[in-house]
């Protein structure tokens, strides 16, 4: 275990390697490189694993901690850089680590150009160097050390094909919109300071619990800032901006991003002090608001989309607004479950749909898309276990119970209306994946020709299926003593399961009924003004980009154009008006005429003259 | 006392007369005159005071000072032959060149 600085080193020193020499070796050697990497990261983490087992002690929150060196030392104020490694971070490192071999290996086979392969390579490990940072520091300044890392790569990925126009502005909009929410967690971090006088995790969380008051004001504050530095990172609601622009990246990285990076550095925030989060309800309140908002928002938007790229990315920010609502009921374990359960679905659900885009050669238009059943039948499989996982499918599904159980938690905390938004979100998004699948598989085929699927990544694609299924349920985490672990109220629980799955299966009917045999009724209900209103709203995505368009970015361009005389800058003008003009009387005096010199020579030795005698 | 007066009266009007030949005059002779009046005006001031403290050296200083006012003169004599030469006239302010 002492190895363990490896494993951020590694994919930094990769990082640098392949930006500084990526484009002077031939792209064998960058695949070499790039996939040499992620192995290495994957046999740190084996061995990590092995030693995590066999050395833990059952009472200690604390497992492993290694003192590298010190980076700020000014007096008291001492930042060291060090690691440490409990349980919590143990589970987030297998999941990076995990999904950033698959992908690393799916890339290889998805890129094509060699400057596109050695990029995704290289940005890639700053990703992954920078997550691992956030996760493996035990301070928040080295946490917002990796924070910024993960800022800057994420811009850098969104504008792999910066060439075009579109994907740089998209990449200038992911960098502006998460520095602006990094702004918040800098803020959050430095009220934490300023109340409790140190930036070490554990200490901090330890004084917290015994110098604050629960629901004071100063907890608040800093609570509900981390929340929104937190929420910048994982997507919610008003910074979801980013996540949206990240379809202009390549599958691979649009996995790396939505599913299993930047998501997890926010959700891994919010877990970590969620002994903080516990102690403001108004904060955890602000949560559910805050999910719930994103789900309505987002399934909505993905009912109506028609690129692929956009109607998963849509349905995954859904997803991650349930993790949110877990943690608004203080159900910490609940949540960390799901998130394995969302990375291993988005992940899928990601692969799955950049086969199906090869497939159709490139077509990403569902109008356009259709008879695929016929086609492949692996890439049905995929599919299918996809739904099940995103629609809640009772009994067999793994998100069934989790789901059930976060809804279930809501309602028992009489948070009902977010309950309720939990169960429509599960409605829209059973719809919006089913309209998915019938569409692309049932309908009449479109396109005459399919590009060949090699089927060994059926075989890795239903592996990560496998993970989706309640097979794994209740899968020991090995968490104790890292977060408060609240038990659940299971008191008429069976009849709430009974209401989730029925839910689950009126959305599939509808969605059967809406888009297999669509007939007359159903295209007079979508004809009517009111849904047609709501179709073109959601198509729009809500005319959220048009707000911000409308409040900030005109404010800012109107008070910069405002600005640009520089009203305060008029001072200096005056004064070098001043100066020319003082100067255009005194040159005059140079003539080159001696005898005026003689002249001016004479006058000023008769008044030093006088001044000598009469004075 | 009187006759030093006098004399400082007489060596000051010398001074001032030709100091004011200095910057009317154009022409570069009479500017060499104007100049030969002021040596003159100091000349007589060094003379008068010398005999007013009974020294020699006043008077001794002052044929020293005649000696230098004859050699400033051939200097500028010369000078005035050359420019004579390069400009065709003597007009000073054809000279003034030194505006930069």
């Amino acid at each position: 275990m002492n190895l363990l600085y490896l494993i951020i080193a590694v994919p930094l020193f990769s990082f640098l390697l392949l930006t500084f020499i990526g484009r002077h070796i031939r792209l064998g050697h960058g695949i070499v490189i790039g996939i040499g990497t992620v192995i290495a990261m994957a046999l740190i983490t084996v061995f990590v694993c092995i030693d995590y087992n066999t050395n833990t002690f059952p009472d200690t929150s604390l497992d492993y901690y290694r003192f590298l060196w010190n980076w700020i030392s000014v007096g008291n104020f001492v930042i060291p850089i060090a690691l440490s490694l409990d349980g919590l971070s143990l589970t987030f490192i297998i999941l990076i680590v995990f999904f950033a071999t698959i992908l690393y290996f799916f890339a290889q086979t998805y890129l094509i150009s060699p400057q596109d392969i050695y990029t995704f390579y290289a940005y890639s490990n700053l990703l992954i160097a920078s997550m691992l940072t956030i996760i493996l520091a035990d301070n928040l300044l080295v946490v917002l050390l990796g924070w910024e890392g993960v800022s800057l790569s994420t811009y850098l990925l969104v504008g792999i094909y910066y060439k075009r126009l579109r994907n740089s502005y998209a990449a200038v909009k992911t960098f502006i919109m998460m520095h602006f929410t990094d702004l918040f967690l800098i803020i959050g971090i430095f009220m934490l300071y300023n109340e409790l006088g140190t930036l070490n995790i554990r200490d901090l969380l330890a004084t917290a619990h015994d110098n604050l008051a629960i629901d004071s004001d100063i907890v608040f504050w800093t609570t509900l800032m981390l929340f929104l530095g937190a929420i910048g990172k994982a997507g919610l609601f008003p910074m979801h901006m980013w996540f949206v622009e990240t379809t202009l990246a390549p599958m691979p990285a649009v996995a790396l991003m939505q599913s299993s990076t930047v998501i997890l550095s926010g959700i891994y925030l919010v877990l970590r002090l969620s002994n903080l989060f516990m102690m403001s309800t108004d904060v955890l309140f602000f949560m559910a608001v805050m999910a719930s908002l994103t789900i309505i928002f987002a399934s909505t938007i993905s009912l109506v989309q028609h690129d692929v790229k956009r109607i998963v990315t849509y349905l995954n920010l859904g997803q991650v607004s349930y993790l949110f609502l877990s943690c608004a009921t203080q159900n910490w374990e609940l949540s960390l479950s799901f998130l394995i359960n969302y990375t291993m679905t988005s992940a899928l659900l990601i692969l799955s749909s950049s086969i199906l885009i090869k497939m159709n050669n490139g077509e990403r238009d569902i109008r356009r898309l259709g008879g695929l059943f016929k086609e492949s039948k692996g890439l049905y499989i995929c599919f299918l276990f996809i739904g099940m996982s995103i629609s809640a499918l009772p009994l067999i599904s793994f998100s069934f119970y989790i789901k059930g159980d976060i809804i279930w938690g809501l309602i028992n905390q009489g948070k009902l209306g977010p309950g309720a938004i939990g169960l429509l979100g599960i409605l829209i998004s059973t719809l919006s994946i089913s309209r998915l699948i019938f569409v692309t598989f049932h309908n009449k085929s479109k396109i005459k020709s399919f590009a060949k699927i090699n089927p060994i990544k059926y075989a890795l694609l239903l592996m990560l299926a496998l993970f989706t299924t309640a097979l794994f349920l209740y899968f020991p985490l090995p968490i104790e003593g890292i977060i408060p672990i609240t038990d659940l109220n299971t008191n008429g629980q069976l009849p709430f399961q009974f209401l989730l799955a029925s839910v689950t299966l009126l959305g599939i009917l509808i969605a059967y009924i809406f888009y297999v045999h669509p007939n007359n009724e159903i295209q007079d209900i979508a004809n009517t003004p009111i849904v047609k209103f709501f179709i073109r709203l959601c198509a729009n995505e809500w005319k959220i980009e048009y707000l911000w368009k409308k409040t900030f970015v005109q404010i800012y361009l109107y008070s910069a154009n405002l600005l640009k005389k520089d009203p305060l800058g008029v001072w200096d003008s005056w004064i070098i008006w001043g100066i020319r003009k003082i100067n255009s009387y005194i040159v005059r005096l140079e003539n080159g005429q001696l005898r005026s010199y003689t002249v001016s020579i004479v006058i000023g030795s008769i008044i030093m003259l006088m001044l000598l005698i009469f004075i | 006392m009187t006759l030093l007066m006098q004399g400082l009266v007489l060596a000051s009007c010398l001074f001032v007369i030709g100091l004011l030949g200095v910057m009317v005059r154009r022409n570069l002779f009479f500017l060499l005159l104007s100049l030969m009046v002021m040596n003159n005006g100091a000349i007589v001031a060094l003379a008068f005071a010398g005999s007013y403290w009974h020294l020699f050296d006043g008077q001794l200083i002052s044929i020293l000072a005649m000696c230098v006012a004859l050699a400033q003169a051939g200097v500028g004599l010369a000078l005035l032959t050359r420019i004579f030469y390069r400009r065709k006239t003597l007009n000073i302010d054809s000279l003034s060149d030194m505006k930069g």
